[in-house]
């Protein structure tokens, strides 16, 4: 469950994100949208904790991330959340294998080899596992961040526009790549996004922007 | 995966610059190593010639060109002091030991010293082969010279009139060499060593053929020429290496001679410095360039180290966004930083190293400066623990300021 109260988001003392109420079930799906610079990507980060809200809650489950001091949220983020960046941020120096077991390096969970390859296999991207993922093209590189997010069996997965850049088949299997791996484990996707080609996945939204 | 495979991925693939930086590092180690090496080998030297002589004796002239001559084996000597003068002062109660120092003539450039066996014992000298010199003609060579003229016990060499290299053969003088030295690192190695009595002998010779006709002196001289222990008036000796009996005789004993006698007196570590000061600007200039470019080496790494780990920060910014905690991400730049840091260092010893020892090559061949780059001095501790640290720094402040850095400003552009 995803929990938002009296949150306003920004930065520099300006808030771009100011929602009253928001709550999300457990295991159920959510599209912030809106157009760019509407503060999708501020609140996607505060719901993450990597932006420290400027007032209000954010609760996930239980916890009140909004709470806890960065270094406990950073540790608790990488149990809890798999995100795939705007900007992939693939490392260049590592194989497609090991930039998708990064997040389980990073967090001290289990490298789970099997695990990946398994995910890559899911993601048709298994003959590419030791390759740099410099030799794989936007979409491919799409697929290992959504591998990434998924690696260490997160309760929700937090995706930063996961679609604008890929055709509409693209689109699609990817779309349908992220429900899949969340279905599996039960978690929640939270999906910001100016793409309408992706709203019929989604029974909850949130629009932001309309109001400014 | 792990810190060290992590660090190892990235070394590699940025092979190019990892091994600049390895280099820079390797540059800047090698520079404070041949420097430190060079300085204290030269430094130890000098003072190891110096050591437990407190005043040298000899004919009045420039102080500092009788302890070049007499004492370092540098410069002709200011001339000769009366033997019997020598032994006189020899006996007063202040000095300990007085060594005497008869030059003259060289072998093939390297001087021949007449002294006694007291000379070879200051400098520590110890018998490779042979025996010491018993009576006069025969000599004890220094190691370089046994060395490099490959010479043999037993054989007989031929002395050169001067103190460098010249035709004026003493040829119906031969010396028997009975003895060779191992090496001291002091001016031993580099002289021909022989009893006192051999200068006279040779010289009587000499002079005897030269002034046959002329000289009654002279003739006087060849009725006792086989008698050499019996006193001469005028037999000379070059110096007087003398130690002191009790510290008071430094405030007195100079003075004493230099009244009292046609001799000076001058003390060899008062000279030295005075002569170091005369050279002073230039060689403060020149160390003070040397750690100026060493300081420059060093910040060099450090900013070529340090702009690699800092551009890094996006991944190490993920590194956090996917829960790692500061330590690990210290603990994974520090690896890396460490790596180059103590590869560099390690190369750079051994370059510093072997600088030395080809500099040191080369410097054999002047004669004058002995030094080795085959030791290990205990400085250059300080020099890999500094290396080291430069590592630590170039580490420590990039992961700690992705722990102040805006997480969304720098994963969300």
């Amino acid at each position: 469950m995803i929990q938002l109260s009296q949150l306003k988001a920004g930065y520099d003392g300006h808030a771009i994100v100011d929602i009253s109420n928001f709550t999300l079930p457990a295991g159920e799906h959510c599209l912030l949208l809106g157009k760019s610079g509407s503060g999708k990507t501020t609140l996607l980060y505060a719901m993450a904790g990597l932006l420290t809200p400027l007032s209000g809650h954010v609760q996930i489950g239980a916890v009140d991330i909004t709470a806890m001091p960065a270094q406990k949220r950073d540790a608790w983020r990488g149990r809890q959340m798999g995100i795939i960046f705007q900007t992939l941020h693939m490392v260049s120096a590592l194989s497609v294998l090991e930039n998708v077991l990064l997040p389980a390096y990073a967090s001290g969970m289990k490298q789970d080899a099997a695990y990946a390859m398994e995910l890559l296999f899911q993601l048709g991207l298994e003959e590419y596992a030791h390759r740099k993922p410099a030799a794989l093209s936007q979409g491919q590189q799409q697929r290992v961040a959504i591998a990434r997010a998924a690696i260490c069996r997160p309760s929700i997965i937090l995706a930063d526009e996961p679609t604008s850049a890929l055709d509409d088949e693209a689109c699609e299997s990817v779309m349908q790549l992220l429900l899949d791996l969340a279905a599996r484990s039960g978690a929640s996707l939270v999906v910001a996004t100016h793409d309408a080609r992706i709203k019929a996945h989604f029974h909850h939204s949130l629009s932001l922007g309309a109001s400014q | 995966m792990n810190a060290l495979s992590l660090s190892l991925r990235y070394l590699r693939h940025k092979l190019a610059a990892s091994l600049l930086h390895v280099a820079m590092f390797a540059a800047g180690t090698a520079m404070v190593i041949a420097l430190l090496l060079t300085h204290a080998q030269v430094h130890n030297e000098f003072t190891k010639n110096l050591s437990g002589i407190d005043m040298v004796v000899g004919a009045k002239g420039s102080p500092l060109q009788m302890i070049l001559s007499s004492v370092f084996h540098l410069d002709v000597p200011t001339g000769n002091i009366a033997l019997s003068e020598a032994e006189k002062l020899s006996r007063h109660p202040l000095v300990k030991q007085a060594i005497p120092v008869a030059l003259g003539d060289n072998y093939s450039g390297f001087r021949i010293v007449g002294t006694d066996k007291n000379y070879i014992t200051h400098y520590g000298g110890e018998l490779a082969q042979g025996e010491l010199f018993g009576k006069a003609m025969q000599v004890v060579l220094g190691s370089d010279v046994a060395q490099q003229k490959g010479i043999k016990l037993g054989e007989k060499i031929v002395g050169a009139h001067g103190l460098v290299g010249s035709d004026d053969l003493h040829t119906e003088r031969p010396y028997t060499v009975v003895g060779v030295l191992k090496p001291t690192g002091s001016v031993l190695d580099r002289l021909v060593l022989t009893p006192v009595e051999s200068v006279w002998h040779v010289h009587e010779y000499a002079d005897e053929e030269e002034h046959e006709h002329h000289h009654d002196e002279h003739e006087h001289h060849d009725e006792h020429e086989h008698d050499d222990k019996k006193e001469h008036d005028d037999r000379e000796i070059t110096a007087l290496l003398i130690s002191y009996a009790s510290p008071f005789a430094a405030a007195t004993l100079p003075r004493e001679v230099s009244k009292s006698s046609s001799m000076q007196a001058a003390s060899p570590a008062f000279e030295v410095a005075r002569l170091s000061s005369f050279m002073g600007t230039g060689v403060d200039t020149l160390s003070q360039l040397g750690w100026f470019i060493v300081a420059l080496a060093g910040l060099s790494v450090f900013a070529g180290l340090y702009q690699a780990m800092d551009e890094r920060r996006y991944e190490m910014a993920m590194l956090r966004a996917f829960g790692a905690s500061p330590a690990k991400l210290l603990l994974l730049t520090l690896t890396e930083s460490m790596l180059i840091a103590a590869s560099g260092v390690a190369l750079g010893l051994l370059l510093g190293h072997a600088g030395v020892e080809v500099l040191a090559a080369w410097l054999s061949q002047t004669r004058h400066v002995h030094i080795t780059g085959l030791i290990f001095l205990s400085q250059e501790w300080e020099v890999i623990a500094g290396g080291l640290c430069v590592g630590v720094l170039c580490a420590i402040v990039p992961a700690m300021r992705c722990y102040r850095i805006d997480l969304f400003k720098t994963l969300a552009k």
